[in-house]
């Protein structure tokens, strides 16, 4: 066999300090998961709108208007000197036997007036379904200015088999949002609670 | 640089033109880089 | 620069296995280094052929060899292939032999962690390829299909493929952190008597920092497909939309290695050159410190800048702007070495054998990948080129033509102080101008069919896109049969051949060259001190 020297104590101590920066480097992937979070919502990166449930009178300023302060919401005035074009549409995920359309596709609005649309949301199955919706705004600009004020989204949704169903909506889109934005889309994507992923990874053709 | 084994076929002679040879080439490339560069001055979209 | 005022004893030959268990159970630095880039030949044989069988399939339009599934499978895994197994080996395995050449230590600091580290990769590589064969059984749906990325939620979904990938990345990723942790002992702490920091070779800079690249940014990887395999599994929702997760967060894990990656895969070939240029044009190397703190810049910048990968994914605009910039600032220290390599052949005494002449293509080859990144880089481009051929050649440039042509370059320069007999020039030279051109044939239409529009990772295209993608293929296909060219001359030489001396190469300085070649079983017996 070979003469292996021992290691010295240098070494060992190098080793150390370098395994404590691998699992540094680990811990850091998880801890950006919810960094990610806090700078999405602080954002509205992504689409993660500001109305997130009730009474959410809290404004999320972008990084170009001033950080992650929060300041109280100001008494919605309309802006009757704009039209911005709302317009709405949604999608039904892989593995959840619905359907579902925007009653309204769009509409014109000011700023500052409060809105309510709905959409008609049918069950083609026959067994009952729990199922979410996971709204997102476009442009990420707009997703901050953009308030739910109820919506069908804050909870889950059960439908009986065949079921369909008008899933109401009101919002308000801000009047602090950004001139140069005149049309918003809102989209929903509609995920089975239950067995999503059984069915998912099981059938062929989900994928 | 007194090696004396290998590559018997690059004499001194040979080498210091090489040397000059490498140092007019890259005077040629700055030269052609720098007229494309100054062409371009004169491009207009 | 460097003289060494002691040579190594001549040791007794000793007592040590043969045949299979030799390599199982060696320590040796050489031994271990050869098996590395044994290994790293053999799989990029095996992605080569790989992606052959894509682009035969792309030859035409029109789907005629395979499925688009077995399609997706073999991008991915051709990339995870010829990344993990083929170049990051190949590096590795310099590392390893010339290292401990090149600094005066007897071998690496940690012996037995590094045979660990070498036999971890065969049953990673085994892994990664497994699904293949297993499902020519009818055992699941074949390998990984989500691209070498895997990206969610698509690799969520994902078949049995993705969870083999998986275990293959974890693996190959521990090896890698063994290894940089060895060669980051032993260059802090054996090195020869007098040879400071700013006196190390730069071939050992440049892997000082791809070593510390690799422990700051692989653990986040292994994080990232951690979260992925509990989401598959264990009902997590990192990445699961449904679940209140964000797949865009798995682009940001993925990137945060995933641009290191590619400064881990071209740090030691950046630091190979100034060595080849240096021999081959009789000067010392141009601006030694600029390119060591241009590489320390280069591996700061790398791990800020990762969202360049997907701008198209939506971001802030102020994001957008910071990683726009932040990406075209490392051209800066890249310039610098670009103008150092220049400057060492500038008035020099050239001759073009083998390396040299991969030494100045690469330049060349590469200075393309960096301008075509530099269009890449620029944000309103990016919509335009983004998940296009452009970004294939692009990458295709900075990492055969920057990467594994860099390799070619240190492999035909130490092959002869590894074997002790020469290579053959005329094959060597033959090879290196068949690669170029086929590289280029290759790769110069994929410029234009990105231009025009056509996407990657799909295995079907318009019309229009034909006579580009005939004139790649068969670009490929020569470059893929020119590489046989060089693991014959490889072969030939390890077999036999003339006998060169300890310094190889007239104008070859460094410790490297004061050993016999080869080199003795120990190193250096004896530390030479630096004046």
């Amino acid at each position: 066999m070979e003469h292996v020297q021992p290691t010295p104590a240098r070494h060992n101590r190098l080793i150390g300090k370098l395994l404590l920066m691998v699992a540094g480097a680990f811990v850091f992937a998880f801890a950006l998961v919810p960094l990610y979070d806090v700078l999405c919502a602080a954002t509205g990166f992504n689409g993660k709108t500001a109305g997130l449930g009730v009474g959410s009178g809290e404004i999320r300023d972008g990084f170009g208007v001033g950080g992650l302060q929060s300041a109280a919401a100001p008494a919605p005035k309309v802006d009757t000197g704009r039209t911005v074009r709302v317009e709405f549409t949604g999608t039904v995920m892989p593995g959840l036997p619905w359907d579902m359309r925007p009653l309204t596709i769009s509409l014109d609005i000011h700023p500052g007036e409060l809105q309510q649309v709905s959409y008609l949301v049918r069950n083609t199955s026959n067994r009952t379904i729990v199922g979410q919706a996971v709204p997102s705004v476009t442009p990420g600009q707009a997703a901050q200015h953009f308030e739910k004020i109820e919506c069908f989204c804050f909870s889950q949704q059960t439908l009986g088999p065949g079921e369909a169903r008008e899933m109401p909506l009101a919002f308000i889109v801000k009047p602090e949002v950004d001139r140069n934005i005149s049309h918003i889309t809102l989209s929903y994507a509609f995920f089975s609670i239950d067995g999503q992923r059984q069915t998912l990874t099981s059938s062929r053709e989900a994928r | 640089m007194s090696d004396e084994h290998l590559t018997p076929a690059f004499t001194d002679a040979d080498l210091a033109h090489r040397r000059a040879a490498s140092r007019r080439l890259g005077w040629l490339l700055g030269a052609i880089v720098l007229v494309i560069y100054l062409i371009g001055l004169f491009i207009k979209r | 620069m460097i003289t060494a005022t002691t040579h190594a004893a001549e040791h007794p030959a000793e007592h040590y296995p043969g045949g299979l268990m030799r390599w199982l159970t060696t320590t040796n630095h050489k031994d271990i280094g050869t098996m590395y880039l044994t290994f790293s030949l053999i799989m990029f044989f095996v992605g080569g052929l790989m992606i052959l069988a894509v682009r035969a399939e792309l030859f035409q339009p029109g789907l005629q060899l395979m499925k688009p599934e077995f399609f997706n499978q073999l991008i991915g895994v051709h990339a995870l292939v010829m990344i993990f197994a083929a170049l990051m080996p190949a590096a590795t395995g310099f590392a390893n032999w010339m290292l401990p050449l090149m600094i005066g230590a007897p071998d690496m600091a940690l012996p037995r962690l590094n045979n660990w580290g070498f036999w971890l990769l065969p049953p990673a590589a085994i892994l990664l390829t497994l699904p293949f064969t297993l499902a020519l059984f009818g055992i699941g749906d074949g390998a990984l299909a989500t691209g070498w990325t895997f990206y969610a939620p698509l690799s969520v979904q994902g078949g049995m493929g993705v969870d083999f990938a998986i275990l293959a990345v974890h693996i190959l990723g521990i090896s890698s952190i063994m290894g940089s942790i060895n060669i980051i002992v032993t260059i802090f702490n054996m090195r020869a008597p007098g040879m400071t920091m700013m006196k190390l070779p730069l071939f050992a800079w440049g892997w000082l920092i791809t070593a510390f690249l690799l422990i700051a940014t692989l653990p986040v990887l292994a994080g990232a497909v951690t979260m992925l395999l509990t989401d598959r599994h264990f009902g997590t929702h990192f990445f699961d939309a449904a679940g209140g997760g964000d797949p865009i967060l798995f682009q940001h894990l993925f990137w945060f290695f995933g641009h290191p990656e590619v400064y881990i895969l071209l740090l030691p070939v950046w630091g190979l050159m100034p060595h080849v240029l240096s021999t081959f044009s009789r000067k010392p190397a141009y601006g030694y410190k600029a390119q060591v703190y241009s590489f320390i810049a280069i591996g700061l910048l790398s791990v800020v800048v990762w969202a360049h990968h997907f701008f198209t994914a939506g971001m802030p605009v102020p994001a957008l702007i910071y990683f726009m910039f932040s990406t075209m600032a490392i051209s800066l220290p890249l310039a610098v070495l670009f103008f150092c390599w220049i400057a060492t052949m500038w008035k020099g005494a050239m001759t073009f054998e083998t390396p040299m002449l991969f030494a100045v293509g690469f330049i060349v080859l590469f200075g393309i990948a960096g301008l075509t990144g530099l269009i890449l880089a620029d944000v309103a481009a990016d919509a335009q080129y983004h998940h296009s051929y452009f970004v294939v050649a692009h990458f295709h440039y900075a990492l055969f033509a920057g990467g594994i042509m860099g390799v070619m370059t240190g492999v035909y320069y130490w092959l002869p102080k590894w074997t002790g007999h020469m290579y053959s020039e005329k094959l060597g030279k033959l090879h290196f101008w068949l690669t170029v051109f086929s590289f280029n044939l290759t790769f110069i239409p994929q410029f234009f069919l990105g231009l025009a529009g056509m996407p990657r990772r799909i295995p079907d295209y318009a019309l229009q896109f034909a006579e580009f993608n005939a004139i790649s293929t068969l670009g490929a296909f020569v470059l893929g049969i020119s590489q046989l060219l060089f693991a014959w001359n490889i072969w030939c030489c390890v077999r036999g051949g003339p006998k060169v001396e300890s310094r190889v190469w007239e104008g070859a300085e460094g410790l490297e060259w004061e050993l016999s070649s080869p080199p003795p079983h120990h190193s250096w017996e004896i530390q030479p001190v630096i004046k």
